[in-house]
């Protein structure tokens, strides 16, 4: 995907943020606005995704999410 | 105009997984040229924007399958392939992860290890197509906050 595409992409998740401040999306515009990455950001990205059987385990609710990366 | 969110972030995060390994297979060149001293933070960022990228997408898309099957809109078969297909991802991700993270010790200076980041990440955006292509097959979508 080029230069241009990825632009596209991009702002068309700043405007869907913009609009409805979805939690994902906002993680996303947090990931990509780092521009140091360091050794505990990495180790960080261990706890980002769970068990795909948790997000079934309750009738009531899904598992929790964290975006704070 | 309603788009699907679930569409975006599954874009963005190929976009970045593809753009992760154009860069790190760039780094891995650059270092065994050994000509370039600052290509392995922009190999170590672009990566991580990558995993970042796709674990949020993978969380979005799990949690409204998740959802979704505690309303009976998705059947106990769905449910089954979900979990396969996300497991694969997570166990491919976990792989990318440990391999950045060591990476990152070595000093961002292991061209071995930097073409073990890069395959596993080539790796992760074949499973994650695999994912997002089932998910949406079964409805599974984002949908926008009200």
């Amino acid at each position: 995907m080029g230069a241009a595409a990825t632009v596209a992409v991009v702002s068309e998740v700043l405007e869907l943020a913009l609009k409805v401040g979805v939690p994902a999306v906002q993680g996303v515009i947090a990931a990509m606005g780092k521009d140091e990455i360091t050794l505990a950001d990495v180790q960080a990205l261990k706890g980002l995704v769970a068990g795909a059987e948790s997000y079934f385990v309750s009738t009531q609710a899904s598992a929790s999410v964290s975006t704070g990366v | 105009m309603r788009k699907s969110i679930f569409t975006v972030l599954a874009l963005l995060a190929l976009a970045m997984l593809s753009a992760g390994c154009a860069a790190t297979n760039a780094t891995v060149s650059d270092q065994t040229n050994a000509t370039a001293t600052t290509s392995g933070d922009a190999f170590v960022t672009d990566s991580y924007k990558a995993l970042a990228t796709a674990g949020i997408t993978y969380q979005a898309v799990m949690q409204t399958a998740g959802t979704m099957y505690a309303n009976k809109q998705l059947g106990d078969d769905a449910k089954a392939k979900l979990i396969v297909y996300g497991n694969a991802f997570r166990g491919v991700y976990q792989t990318a992860v440990l391999a950045l993270e060591e990476y990152v010790k070595l000093g961002s200076s292991d061209a071995a290890m930097a073409a073990k980041v890069t395959q596993a990440l080539a790796d992760l955006a074949t499973n994650f197509a695999d994912l997002k292509t089932y998910a949406q097959s079964v409805g599974v979508a984002v949908q926008e906050a009200k």
